[in-house]
This record gives C-alpha cells, structure tokens and sequence, in this order.
C-alpha cells in the first residue's frame, strides 16, 4: 500500500535502501536505482525505504521516486493528460516522467480541468464523447429491436390474415400473451391467436435465435347446442392439457357465440418471418398460417361432419 | 384452450367489433407503406399503435391511436354513426454526438416550439432526442371498414396524407 513520502533525496544522493531476495542492498542514489532497474538487475516490484519513511514501498508505487525532473504540479498534469496513460506499468510510466512526456499516473480523470472551447483537446474529447454515444446508439437499436419482433411479428399475422378476406374483431395482451381474432365475413368462421414471445432479451435472442410460442385455433358456428356439448364433453381433457405436445389438436367451444374451435400449439422462429431489417417475409408467413388453417379446418370438420 | 377462449370479449355484434377492424386495416395499410407495428397498447375503446418508419427518411416512428366514441350500441350507431377520433403523432429523433450540436438544437429549435393543444390543427413537442407532431382527426370508422378495397384505398390516403403533413412540420427540426 503506497503511502506519502517526505521529501525525496536529491537524484544523486546516495541514501535509498532496496530490499531485494539476497537482502539488503544500498545505500544507493536515485539515478543509480534507475540504471539498475533499466539494466535489469532490479524491478520495479522490489520494495526502498530512505530515511524519514516509515515503511517499506514498492518502487512501482512511487513513480515520481525514478523521476529526476521538477515533480509536475496539478494544473501542469491536467494540461498534459495523455489518452494511453492507463495502458502503461510502473516502470514505462516512471520514464516518461523522467523523460518528461506528457505522460502521468493519477490524473488522467481530473474532469475539473477547463478545456477552451473549440480548442483541439475540445474536439478530442467531444469525438470521444461521440463515439461513447455512437456505441450507445448500436446496442439500444439492437435492444428495441429484440424487444419489438414480436410485435413486429403480430403486426405481420394481422397482416396476412386480412388479405386472406377476414376482419380483425378482437384484439388484446396481458403482458405476456398477445390475443387475436379474426372472422371471415363470406363464411364467419374465426381464427384465433395467442402469440408469446419466448426471447426477449437481446442474451437469449442472440443465444437462440427469436422463438415464440403460437397456438392457431379455428373455429365454426354450430347450430346444434348438444352436438358442442357432447364434443366438449368428450374432449373434455383437451382443456386440462397445459402445454400439448406438437401436433397435438384440442377442441373446445364458446357457448355464447355458439362456436367449436379446434387448436394446435406451436413453436416458431420468428427470425423465419422477420428479418433484421424489420422486413417481414409475407409469402412465408402467409403459407404456413394457410397450412394451419387448412390442417385445423378438415380435423374440425371431420370431427362435427 | 379454455384460457384462450376467455382473453375475448366475444361481443354479441359484429357492429361492437368495428374499432378492432379498423385497427386492423391500420395495420395492413402501414405495412403497405412499409412501416411495421412495433407496439400495441389494447384497452376496451382505445387502441394505440406504434409503427417503425423503416423507409421514411424524416420520420423514426409514428403512433396512431383510435379512440371510439360512439356508435357502440346500435342507437347511438344509428343516431351519430361509428365516429371516433384518430390521433397519429410523427416522431423524430435526433441522433446527436456532438455536445455542441445538442446544445444549439435546445438553445434555438426547441426553445421557440409551439407547445400549445390545439385541434385540427398540429402540436409539436419535445423529450430529449424526440420531437413529436401531433395532429387529430374525427372519423367516421364505417367509411374504412367492410368496404373492401375502396375502404382500405381511403384509408391509407388518410394516414398517408397525415403522415406527410406531419413530416412537413417536423423536417426542419431533423437533424444530422
């Protein structure tokens, strides 16, 4: 732990102790300790002690004991910040200061100095300040963009349903879930959704890619109230499966609208649908939500026919 | 599945459905312009959705709200019809690194914006890198909906040309 030192021995006053592995070495002077640690014969990882100390420190914490030039006062260090500083080790950072390069330890955030504005360390440092935001920008896009596919993905089934000749009649979302539901004016069959994005922190979109679960249901009005309730009594267990496998068609109904609906869950990419650019691949999405359709809508019929 | 049946309101008419269909035609004929949904905010007469302006060159985003007032009963339809209001706001943003920049941008542009409400005509306001435009439209929703192409046409002139008066207004804030 480096503590404060009195005032240092002249460069060439031999007065300062090394305590190395063979024991102790010196008195030595401050210029000879240098040419020694630049030979290779010290490091800056062996610890001096002259006299007034009240300990043992290590030469690595004291830069300014292998600096012979006046010791830079804080206006004069501020004035002289240099942007590697903190890439330097003790050593590199004593002989810059011996060297007087425009290089100190310990100052490098002293964010009270003034820089004129317009001078070239403003614009240094404002080009500094905007990369930091350039940066800042790419991740909250790529944040905003892994926290909006889904909706993005919604927008896309609301889409594609329309043009298949059916109006939005409902429209919802808890939080978790998002709910739709659609009707086809020509026959009044419906077609439900609950769409559950499965990813939505940037980690796990990168890691996985963008999931969501899907359950497609499709349903008819039935006329005949006891033709639904024995249908619902026999599926009665559809109701109670709380994650059916894939493949697996449930059926229930909605007795104050008079309708059957039969369901399938699925999983999906939705990087399949929507690219990073937000473009939405409609044919794709369009001829899968058709094969649901087409797969739920013969099952249903069979069923009731 | 019984879960999922229940997260409806299973209106008795399709009359009561017709907000959510002309919130459906907003989203086709958005993503007809090229701007894909990126948040719903649902309620029972209000519907919020937030669009990407992916390939508008001004705008980053706009917001249209439906909020129905009347016509949810088959009187009141009868009487005045299915009006609601339509509320789009244009956003921009400024992505600004320079410290100097932001700093004239708060000095000049925005220090002297128009901050009063006022129908029919357009509200801007500012938060941080945004500026809004807001403008609000009374509709009449059965001119939109179930009309086929003809309703879908009309719509989207509607927004497209809101849209523009929007971006007009804003342009001369965009910045970079």
């Amino acid at each position: 732990m480096s503590t404060a030192l009195p005032p240092l021995p002249e460069p060439d006053d031999e007065l300062v102790y090394i305590h190395a592995a063979e024991g102790r070495v010196g008195p030595m002077s401050r210029r000879d300790l240098k040419a020694q640690i630049d030979a290779g014969q010290l490091t800056v990882n062996h610890h001096f002690w002259f006299s007034g100390m009240e300990g043992w420190q290590k030469i690595a914490d004291q830069g300014a004991l292998l600096s012979f030039g006046a010791v830079p006062t804080a206006p004069a260090v501020a004035a002289r910040v240099h942007p590697e500083a903190n890439d330097l080790n003790a050593e590199e950072i004593a002989a810059a200061m011996a060297n007087d390069n425009p290089v100190v330890m310990g100052n490098v955030g002293d964010f009270s100095a003034h820089v004129e504005p317009g001078s070239p360390e403003d614009d240094r440092l404002d080009g500094i300040f905007g990369e930091l935001v350039e940066n800042s920008w790419e991740y909250y896009e790529s944040h905003n963009f892994a926290s909006h596919i889904d909706e993005v993905f919604l927008g896309a089934i609301i889409t594609s349903t329309l043009d298949s000749e059916c109006v939005l009649i409902d429209i919802s979302s808890d939080g978790t879930h998002h709910y739709l539901r659609f009707e086809d004016l020509e026959d009044h069959s419906r077609i439900v959704y609950r769409m559950t994005h499965l990813t939505s922190g940037l980690t796990q979109a990168k890691v996985l890619g963008q999931r969501a679960s899907i359950i497609v249901g499709y349903g008819e009005r039935v006329g005949n109230f006891q033709k639904i309730w024995k249908a619902l009594q026999a599926e009665y267990k559809s109701g109670l499966v709380s994650s059916p496998e894939p493949g697996t068609i449930t059926v229930d109904g909605d007795m104050n609208s008079g309708y059957v609906y039969v369901q399938i869950d699925l999983f999906l990419t939705i990087d399949d649908y929507v690219g990073a650019d937000y473009a939405v691949n409609y044919k794709q999405l369009q001829d899968h939500l058709a094969a649901c359709h087409n797969a739920l809508r013969k099952y249903l019929r069979g069923r009731f026919a | 599945m019984f879960k999922l049946l229940n997260q409806f309101n299973h209106k008795a008419e399709i009359r009561e459905s017709q907000d959510e269909m002309l919130v459906g035609e907003i989203v086709r004929a958005m993503a007809r312009q090229g701007h894909p949904s990126i948040s719903f905010r649902a309620h029972d007469d209000r519907q919020m959705i937030r669009f990407k302006t992916i390939v508008d060159p001004v705008l980053n985003s706009v917001w249209i709200t439906l909020d129905r007032k009347t016509g949810t009963g088959a009187l009141s339809q009868a009487l005045m019809g299915s009006k609601a209001t339509l509320t789009l706001t244009a956003e921009i943003k400024n992505r600004m690194t320079d410290p100097d920049d932001i700093l004239n941008m708060y000095r000049t542009d925005l220090a002297n914006m128009f901050k009063m409400p006022m129908m029919g005509g357009i509200k801007l306001n500012h938060e941080l890198n945004s500026v809004y435009a807001t403008m609000t439209k009374i509709i009449e929703i059965k001119t939109f909906v179930m009309k086929g192409e003809v309703g879908v046409e009309a719509l989207v002139q509607l927004l497209d040309g809101s849209i523009d008066q929007l971006r007009d207004k804003l342009a001369p804030y965009k910045k970079g």
